[in-house]
């Protein structure tokens, strides 16, 4: 047998766009604007020697050590005699900002009633939406013991039907990839390979211009809490709400997104979309 | 440096000299530059689309701030990839510890690799869909090594590891790898039969 390793092309690994990834233009734009925005970079470090700034670091560190045991017990003292008198307690608590703070932090918890990442409340409620029949269903049936008229195959396997719909994504197939990606959710709705096809049948829906399936197929997968695909369903939901028109509640996937992933590539559009919406 | 070889480096340090400066033209000209490198990088270190565009985006910022450090030794994009890789590992890294799932990451990664990178005929699948199965660890290493060709010090020095280490993961990973593509090719692909019907 030849040995499989030798047959590999490993100086092309990495030369294929992902599916769903930024085009190149987005990524500079997002790129380019935040290294304007950045301080300029730091054409002084070569000026000195290296050991400057921890030289400098070690003199004020060795000075407020002076300082703290010159002064220290005095502190204590006064500080226990305070404390006995019950006059002054000392102050343990962080400082506490000003209203603004308690106002954006109030504003914050408004725009997000629960403690869960993605508001439970978001959930696609059926509205009466004119779209062409998906053949895969985004509310998969639990495999119900019906009985049923002799089977000629056994049933195919998640990993089998993952494969097929993964061949037909490559060779652009969109239907059929949305049929056995479908086809998989409803064989195995409670596997991972079922789980994770959920993302993948969120933007064939999304692309083919149904919305309220992607977002319902982007919801199901978010309610699992966990998942290496959440940014993607995070972002596949809030494209789906967008293109729903659902505005307040795209607003609020945008702002839940922006605070749990602040300095990814898509914040700048996300913050252009933001204020658009406000 | 050999004869001819200076004339190249010396027009990029000039557009690095410049980019550090602040130019924004020389920034985006070196990102132009850079870019294909960087984003093959990230796709392959990355196991998620969002994770390849994060690390593409912080690898080509780390590039452009650490442009007063080009002495125009290499090329810019060698020069480029190396920074990007160390750019690309530690935000990585860094999204590894925020995430809460460890449970799920084979297939989800599975489905979002495109099938025909890096595929061999006789495979059913590419590359990266078996590098995906591995454990992050022999992953990195074995992309830094076979694909990325950086000697053993090197992804020792880019993993934050001992060589010996590498060793024992390139070891360990191309065992794995080879497992797995066996297991395939006595079985066969489910694929492939599917194909064979139609």
């Amino acid at each position: 047998m030849n040995e499989p390793l030798d047959t590999f092309d490993w100086s092309s690994l990495g030369d294929e766009p992902l599916p769903g990834e930024m085009d190149d233009e987005a990524l500079l734009g997002a790129v380019l604007g935040q290294a304007a925005a950045a301080p300029q970079a730091p054409a002084t470090a070569e000026a000195g020697p290296r050991w400057i700034k921890p030289a400098v670091a070690a003199v004020v560190l060795l000075a407020a050590a002076a300082v703290l045991v010159v002064f220290a017990p005095s502190w204590t003292e006064a500080l226990m005699g305070e404390r006995e008198d019950g006059t002054i307690a000392p102050d343990v608590e962080a400082p506490r900002d000003d209203d603004g703070q308690a106002q954006r932090m109030h504003a914050q918890n408004d725009a997000r009633p629960t403690k869960r990442r993605m508001p439970a409340v978001e959930i696609p409620e059926p509205e009466p939406e004119a779209e062409p029949e998906p053949e895969a269903e985004p509310e998969a049936p639990s495999p119900a013991p019906r009985p049923r008229p002799a089977r000629k195959d056994p049933p195919a396997s998640a990993d089998q039907l993952l494969r097929e719909a993964q061949d037909a994504m490559a060779a652009k197939d969109t239907k059929g990839a949305i049929r056995k990606y479908g086809a998989l959710v409803r064989a195995h709705p409670s596997s991972a390979e079922a789980r994770a096809a959920r993302v993948s049948l969120g933007r064939l829906e999304l692309k083919a211009g149904r919305a309220k399936k992607a977002l319902a197929h982007f919801d199901r997968y978010l309610e699992g809490n966990s998942g290496r695909l959440r940014r993607e369903a995070e972002l596949g939901r809030i494209d789906a709400l967008r293109k729903l028109g659902r505005k307040d509640a795209e607003r609020k996937a945008i702002e839940t997104f922006l605070a749990d992933h602040p300095s990814t590539v898509h914040a700048q559009r996300l913050r252009t979309r933001l204020e658009a919406l406000q | 440096m050999q004869p001819g070889a200076a004339e190249v480096p010396s027009i990029e340090l000039a557009l690095a000299r410049k980019a550090a400066e602040g130019d924004r033209a020389a920034q985006a000209t070196i990102a132009r530059k850079v870019l294909p490198r960087v984003r093959k990088v990230a796709r392959s270190l990355a196991s998620t689309t969002a994770d390849a565009d994060d690390a593409a985006q912080h690898a080509l910022l780390e590039v452009l701030r650490s442009c007063h450090t080009y002495r125009g030794d290499a090329s810019l994009e060698r020069w480029a990839a190396r920074i990007a890789t160390r750019a690309a590992l530690r935000h990585l890294k860094r999204e590894r510890k925020r995430s809460t799932a460890a449970d799920e990451g084979i297939q989800d990664a599975a489905d979002l690799r495109p099938r025909g990178s890096g595929l061999a005929e006789d495979l059913p699948r590419g590359l990266q869909a078996y590098l995906r199965e591995l454990p992050e660890a022999q992953r990195s290493a074995l992309v830094l090594h076979h694909a990325m060709g950086y000697s053993l010090d090197e992804v020792a020095q880019l993993t934050e590891v001992s060589p010996n280490t590498v060793k024992g993961r390139l070891r360990l990973g191309l065992a794995a790898l080879r497992k797995l593509v066996r297991r395939e090719q006595r079985i066969g692909a489910p694929t492939q039969a599917t194909e064979a019907a139609r």
